[in-house]
């Protein structure tokens, strides 16, 4: 199974020159299979070299990566094994299309994987079904399609490996709310149907608290913050001083608070301000 | 105050579309005012603002900037200088390796005289408040302070009206404050006319108005307000009201009775304290 453990993680960048850099300090972390989970942090916090890590893009200046319980970086073979295991969907990933279609563009990953064409094809479409591509793209040229729609190709490409990690850098930046939701509702069906371990790298704190079961925050390289939305959320002070925000939700409860309104629970969703404010309806009401 | 903005039917098509991006729009955009336009992926919005500065001009209909028709070749240096532009991506726009060098690149184009270049590339750095970053490596700032760089790019060409297009679609939470309150503070303070297209909901709660676009045509305009609180429009649309206004409407169905005119996160807890506490 392959779940993510990562030891005492640092990574420098231009190590030896003037520019050295330390993007990740210290970090230790394990991720179980089949959990989704909510990375935060600021630009520059060291989000995107944290999950470069997780398929071996990067290579650890100390500490080390297991993948299901292998070092990933203890050979060139475990470092390629990996990112078949692991799949990783960069920010803005349409600009990496390149196929003259759809199909094949979806196709690239498990054909490079050697499969045969028969069980390229099962992947194709299973991919396209998860990722919200419509079958009839498929002979498409995809520098034909709109923003969102090739977003969903790009993520279909990767989900074609049938990685048992799935790991994306900002999935719906750019995209219209519509577009995200969509992409979202396609990502936890994906990870409803496979169990796949799903990672999301995100600014949106609506979203990620609607969505994941685990919040990871990173701040100036460290690992600062780690639990559920609830126990992440309930420390707004601590949110907003790493330069993040509390979902719009949390935002009312807690000026309601401020107004003498205690609403008595976590709230981090929308759901949760409706149903706490009319439990306080009801009471008044007895 | 008199219309800056005016598109007047306007209809375009990319080359070798076969759909029309803009199917005889008409807007009008009030100088100095703050005016955000939404819309889902494709419903025109970038076309809009390229139609602001004659990057596109229309197949058919009229655009008319500054008095000044777009298609009309001898106006397009004057447009330019009065329409600046700022896309989502900053990496694309920032060109120097010094903040101060990439700020006077617009200015030392336009052949102004040295020491009026300095005065512009400095009290441009202030306006966006990056004047203590001039002498940084642009490559070296967080994604916001980027973006405010080539904000302050554009102000040293002193142009009465600022296009932005997604300026906040690759920032982070922080980024997307100074941002957003950068050229709030423009508009309202230097009377800057300021037309921002986003995503972002929240982002255009302080604008005078909102311009919804669908496939081509304004579906609804009007101040943020009185666009929101319409659910069952921004339901169809694709896009997503804000909390506030939200929670008020699912609360109404329960029984509650609220305006659905607040947006701000203060006045919509107070409207619920004094609802629950009246009871």
């Amino acid at each position: 199974m392959a779940d993510i453990k990562v030891v005492n993680l640092s990574h420098s960048y231009s190590i030896g020159t003037p520019f050295e850099k330390k993007a990740l300090d210290n970090i230790s972390l394990e991720i179980p299979h089949g959990q989704m989970v909510g990375l935060l942090g600021h630009t520059g916090s060291g989000k995107s070299s944290l999950v470069q890590h997780f398929n071996a893009l990067l290579q650890p200046t100390a500490g080390q990566v297991y993948v299901g319980g292998v070092d990933i970086n203890s050979s060139k073979i475990t470092r390629r094994d990996v990112k078949h295991q692991v799949g990783l969907v960069f920010q803005y990933p349409e600009y990496q299309l390149f196929e003259e279609t759809v199909y094949k563009d979806i196709a690239f990953g498990p054909q490079n994987m050697g499969l045969s064409s028969s069980e390229i094809d099962e992947r194709v479409r299973e991919a396209a079904g998860f990722a919200g591509v419509s079958e009839d793209l498929f002979e498409k040229s995809p520098l034909e399609l709109s923003g969102g729609q090739k977003r969903r190709i790009a993520i279909a490409g990767v989900i074609a490996m049938r990685p048992g990690v799935l790991i994306l850098d900002e999935p719906t930046a750019g995209l219209d709310p519509e577009g995200s939701r969509l992409i979202l509702q396609n990502l936890c069906s994906y990870r409803r149907s496979t169990g796949s371990t799903v990672i999301i790298v995100s600014h949106n704190m609506d979203d990620m608290a609607r969505i994941a079961e685990r919040l990871i925050v990173l701040a100036n390289a460290a690992l600062v913050m780690d639990g559920t939305p609830e126990e992440v959320f309930s420390e707004p002070e601590k949110i907003r001083a790493l330069g993040l925000n509390v979902p719009q939700s949390t935002q009312i409860a807690l000026a309601l608070k401020e107004k003498g309104i205690d609403l008595r629970e976590p709230v981090f969703t929308h759901e949760l301000l409706l149903n706490a404010i009319l439990r306080i309806k009801e009471a008044a009401v007895c | 105050m008199s219309s800056i903005i005016q598109f007047d039917h306007v209809h375009y098509k990319y080359p070798g579309d076969e759909k029309e991006s803009l199917c005889g729009i008409s807007l009008s955009i009030e100088e100095g005012s703050f005016v955000a336009v939404l819309g889902r992926n494709g419903s025109g919005k970038s076309s809009v603002a390229k139609h602001m500065n004659a990057i596109l001009v229309p197949d058919s209909g009229k655009v008319t900037v500054c008095g000044m028709d777009t298609a009309d070749e001898s106006n397009l240096l004057k447009i330019r200088r009065n329409v600046g532009m700022v896309f989502q991506n900053p990496d694309n726009q920032i060109v120097a390796n010094v903040v101060e060098d990439d700020v006077a690149f617009a200015p030392e184009n336009l052949g102004i005289p040295s020491a009026e270049i300095r005065e512009r590339v400095d009290s441009s750095l202030e306006l966006v408040g990056m004047l203590e970053y001039k002498k940084h490596a642009p490559h070296l700032l967080s994604g916001g302070q980027k973006q405010r760089v080539a904000i302050a790019g554009v102000l040293a060409m002193q142009p009465g009206i600022i296009v932005l297009d997604e300026p906040t679609a690759m920032l982070d939470p922080q980024g997307r404050k100074d941002v957003i309150s950068t050229i709030t503070r423009l508009c309202r303070e230097n009377h800057m006319t300021v037309v921002l297209i986003t995503h972002h909901m929240d982002e255009c709660v302080n604008a005078d108005e909102v311009i919804v676009l669908s496939a081509g045509s304004v579906a609804a305009s009007g101040p943020p307000q009185e666009v929101f609180s319409d659910i069952a429009l921004m339901e169809e649309q694709g896009l997503s009201s804000p909390e506030t206004v939200k929670i008020l409407y699912d609360l109404n169905r329960e029984g509650f009775s609220f305006p659905l005119t607040t947006l701000g996160v203060d006045a919509c807890a107070q409207m619920i304290a004094d609802a629950l506490e009246s009871r």
